[in-house]
C-alpha cells in the first residue's frame, strides 16, 4: 500500500478543496507551493477548486501522496486533464491558422474578424481575459460578439467611461440584434427588459447588493485602468462584487497601464484574481519599492510574458492582424514660453518648495503636490499663446486639428487667442450631452479646431474620419494618456497619416514630467509588449513641411 | 521666437540646404549621427544593463563600430567608445554631480576627445569639458 502523508477531499458543495491533515514537513510543502494557505495556519488547508489547483495538487500528491476518496481522485484527474486540454486548445486557437468554427448572429452585412474569434473562443474557454488590442482593432466590436456567441453570458454588464456610455449602445446595437439599456442612476431601479446594461463607472457604487443577486451572468470593463486604485474605492468595491457574481470577465485596454506596472496587479483583481495571486506575493517576487508607496516591476518583460503564457491577456498589434495603417509620427517640438507668467509665480514656488523639503511630514506632501499643481498650471498657460499660435498655423494651413490640454486657465487663453476660429470643446467642464454636440460640430467642418482634454478621450471614435493632426499643448503624468489620445486619429477609417506634436518647453515641469514619461511609458511597454525589440522613432517631418508649405502658399496668395 | 526659428529651419530645409555639410569634420558628424540615434530610440529605462545591451542593438544595427566598457584608469570605465567619442548611460537615480565629476575624469583622459551624456536626469551639461567638447542626449523623449 502506498505511503501517505496526509488526507484531502472535495467539500461538500465541491467548491473547493480540504486538507484534512498533513504532516509537518508535508505542510511546509504545502505552503511553499500554495502561498494562500497562510504561513502559521493548521490544518484544514482550503483549496480552491478549479483547473490551475486541480493540477498543482495532482503533480504535488505524486511526491506526496494524500488520502483520498475513489471519486475525488476521480475529480482531481478531471481537473488535471480539462487543465491540459484547454491549454492545448489554447494554443490551437492562437495558431495564425485558425479557422473560427462557431457563428455569431449578427446584423446583416457586419462579421467578425479571424482575430476577433479568437478572443472570443479564448474568452469563451478561460472565461477570464484582459484584451489589449491596439487602439482601432475594435476590442468593442470582440465584446460584443461575444455576447452574441455565449449565450450563457446574458444578461451582461458593461462598465464603462461616462462618455462612452452612448457609444456603447450605438455599436452594440448597429452590430448586433442585442437589447441595450443604459443605466441612468447611481441606485437600483426597476431595470427594463435587455441583453446588455451599460454602467458608467460612477454609477456602480451604489449597486453593489444588486450585483450580489447575481443578476448578471458576464461584466466587461471597458478601459479598467479607471479601477487602478484598486478596492479600496466605492467604484472598487462595487466592481469586486460583480466580478465575483459573475461568470464571465473581460476587460478592454490597450493601455492597462497608466503610471507604474504595479497597477497590472490591481486591475487583474477585477478581471482575473488568481493570475497574479496575492498582494504580497506579487510585491515580494515582481515589484521594488520606490517610496512614497510606488512600486516598479523589476523585470517587466517577464510579467508581460507571462501573462500571455497563462492566456490572462492577449494583445495583438496592427501589423500582426495585417492591418496596414499609415504611420504615426510624433515630433517634439520645444517652443518658447512667457517669462512673465513664470516669474509671476517664482516666489510663491519658492515658498512651497522651501516648505516641501522642510516643513512636518503632512505639510510637506501637501506643499509638494500644491507646487506640482501650480508647476504644471503655470507651464501650461507660459506655453498656451504659443500653442495657440501653433494651433493656428495648422488650421490656417488647412487642417483640422485636435489640440489637447488640461488646466481650464489654458484652455480660456486658447479660446481667447483663437475666437475666430469658434474651436470647439470637449473637456471636464462640459456635459455628456455638450461633448456629443462639441464632436459633432467639429465632425460636421463647422470648426477646424476642437480643444479636448487630456483625460476625456479615451474611447471616443470619429474623429479619424475628419482630421490626422493632433497637438498636445500640455503634457501629462502618464504615457498611456498621450497613447489614448493618439489613437483618437490613428484608428480604422484613418487614410492620411498622423501626426502628433508635442510642445514642449525647457523650463517648467515639462523636462521633469518627460523624465518620469519615459520611465513610465519604458516599463509600460515591456509588460504589454515583452517581444518588441529596440524601437526606433521614425521622425517624418514630411507632413509638417507639407503644411508649412501650404500655410506659406496661402499667405503669400492673401499678400 | 522659436518657433518661428523651426518654421524658418523647415523652409530652409524645402530649399535643399544640406544640413550635413554645415557641421563640418568627421568627428562632429558622426556626434550628431549618435545625437540622433540615441534621441529617437525607446531605450529600456528600467535599469542601466538593459539600457546599455539596448544602445549596442542600436550602434550594431546602424553599422557603427563601437567599444564596450572600456577602462580609462583604475576606477573608471567609459561604457562606450565610438571613434573618439565617449558614450556614457546614466539612468534616473544617478547624482547628478556625481556624473558631472566622473564626465571631468573621462575628459581628461587622452584617448576621449569628445563626451556624450545620455540619460534621463533632466540636466545640462556646459559645452566643454575639461576642453573636451560635451555632448547631452535627453533619453525620456522618444517614449513621448
Amino acid at each position: 500500500m502506498t505511503r501517505t502523508y496526509g488526507s484531502i477531499a472535495l467539500s461538500s458543495d465541491q467548491t473547493q478543496w480540504i486538507i484534512q491533515r498533513a504532516e509537518p514537513h508535508v505542510s511546509i510543502r504545502l505552503k511553499q507551493l500554495f502561498p494562500s494557505i497562510p504561513k502559521a495556519a493548521v490544518p484544514p488547508y482550503f483549496l480552491p477548486h478549479n483547473l490551475v489547483t486541480d493540477t498543482d495538487l495532482h503533480w504535488f500528491m505524486r511526491r506526496y501522496p494524500l488520502k483520498i476518496s475513489t471519486l475525488d481522485r476521480k475529480m482531481l484527474a478531471q481537473g488535471h486533464a480539462s487543465f491540459l486540454r484547454q491549454q492545448g486548445e489554447m494554443e490551437r486557437i492562437l495558431m495564425p491558422d485558425y479557422a473560427p468554427d462557431g457563428s455569431a448572429q449578427l446584423r446583416e452585412g457586419q462579421q467578425l474578424r479571424p482575430y476577433q474569434w479568437q478572443a472570443i473562443e479564448v474568452l469563451r474557454r478561460r472565461k477570464r481575459l484582459l484584451l489589449g488590442d491596439e487602439g482601432g482593432l475594435g476590442k468593442t466590436y470582440t465584446a460584443a460578439g461575444f455576447l452574441v456567441t455565449e449565450p450563457a453570458a446574458l444578461p451582461a454588464a458593461v462598465v464603462c467611461d461616462a462618455h462612452m456610455q452612448r457609444q456603447w449602445k450605438e455599436k452594440i446595437e448597429a452590430f448586433t440584434h442585442l437589447r441595450v439599456h443604459l443605466i441612468n442612476k447611481g441606485r437600483p431601479y426597476e431595470l427594463p427588459l435587455a441583453d446588455v446594461y451599460v454602467y458608467r463607472v460612477s454609477q456602480v457604487g451604489g449597486w453593489s447588493d444588486f450585483f450580489a443577486t447575481g443578476y448578471f451572468k458576464s461584466v466587461t470593463y471597458d478601459e479598467p485602468q479607471s479601477l487602478r486604485t484598486g478596492s479600496a474605492t466605492a467604484k472598487g468595491a462595487a466592481c469586486k462584487i460583480l466580478s465575483a457574481h459573475t461568470t464571465y470577465h473581460l476587460g478592454l485596454t490597450a493601455t492597462p497601464i497608466y503610471n507604474y506596472g504595479d497597477e497590472m496587479w490591481h486591475i487583474m483583481q477585477f478581471i482575473d484574481d488568481s493570475a497574479l495571486g496575492q498582494w504580497p506575493e506579487f510585491e515580494r517576487e515582481w515589484c521594488h519599492a520606490i517610496g512614497n508607496g510606488k512600486f516598479r516591476i523589476a523585470d517587466p518583460k517577464a510579467l508581460g510574458t507571462y501573462l500571455r503564457e497563462q492566456y490572462a491577456m492577449l494583445r495583438r498589434l496592427k501589423g500582426d492582424v495585417g492591418q496596414q495603417l499609415p504611420k504615426v509620427s510624433r515630433i517634439v517640438e520645444h517652443i518658447n514660453y512667457d517669462e512673465k507668467t513664470v516669474s509671476a509665480v517664482e516666489d510663491l514656488a519658492r515658498a512651497l518648495a522651501i516648505k516641501a523639503t522642510t516643513a512636518s511630514f503632512v505639510e510637506r506632501g501637501s506643499a509638494a503636490r500644491e507646487l506640482d499643481i501650480m508647476m504644471r498650471q503655470t507651464t501650461g498657460v507660459a506655453k498656451a499663446k504659443t500653442a495657440a499660435a501653433f494651433a493656428r498655423l495648422m488650421v490656417e494651413a488647412g487642417e483640422a486639428v485636435v489640440l489637447w490640454g488640461w488646466h481650464r486657465e489654458v484652455y480660456e487663453i486658447w479660446n481667447r487667442e483663437l475666437a475666430d476660429l469658434k474651436p470647439a470643446m470637449y473637456t471636464g467642464s462640459e456635459t455628456a450631452r455638450r461633448k456629443e454636440a462639441a464632436k459633432a460640430r467639429f465632425l460636421s467642418g463647422k470648426t477646424d479646431l476642437l480643444i479636448m482634454s487630456l483625460r476625456s478621450g479615451a474611447g471616443v471614435d470619429g474623429l479619424q474620419h475628419r482630421c490626422c493632426t493632433g497637438i498636445f499643448g500640455e503634457l501629462d503624468w502618464s504615457p498611456g494618456i498621450h497613447q489614448q489620445c493618439i489613437w483618437r486619429l490613428d484608428r480604422e477609417g484613418q487614410t492620411s497619416p498622423v501626426t502628433a506634436f508635442f510642445l514642449v518647453t525647457d523650463n517648467g515641469s515639462d523636462p521633469p514630467i518627460m523624465d518620469v514619461l519615459g520611465i513610465k511609458a519604458s516599463e509600460a511597454q515591456h509588460i504589454v509588449d515583452p517581444h518588441l525589440g529596440v524601437e526606433v522613432k521614425e521622425n517624418d517631418i514630411s507632413h509638417l513641411r507639407r503644411l508649412v508649405e501650404r500655410y506659406l502658399d496661402r499667405k503669400t496668395g492673401a499678400a | 521666437m522659436r518657433l518661428n526659428c523651426r518654421l524658418e529651419a523647415a523652409v530652409a530645409s524645402l530649399r535643399k540646404v544640406p544640413a550635413e555639410g554645415r557641421a563640418g569634420g568627421e568627428r562632429r558628424t558622426m556626434i550628431f549621427t549618435l545625437v540622433n540615434l540615441l534621441r529617437n530610440a525607446k531605450i529600456d529605462l528600467s535599469n542601466e544593463k538593459r539600457a546599455q545591451a539596448d544602445v549596442e542593438q542600436i550602434l550594431t544595427g546602424a553599422g557603427i563600430a563601437f567599444e564596450r566598457e572600456v577602462r580609462l584608469t583604475e576606477s573608471d570605465i567609459v561604457d562606450f567608445m565610438v571613434e573618439g567619442i565617449g558614450i556614457e548611460l546614466k539612468l534616473r537615480g544617478a547624482r547628478k554631480k556625481e556624473v558631472y565629476r566622473q564626465l571631468c575624469r573621462y575628459a581628461l583622459h587622452p584617448r576621449v576627445e569628445s563626451l556624450l551624456l545620455a540619460s534621463n536626469l533632466s540636466m545640462g551639461l556646459p559645452p566643454r569639458i575639461e576642453g573636451k567638447d560635451a555632448y547631452f542626449v535627453k533619453l525620456g523623449e522618444a517614449w513621448l
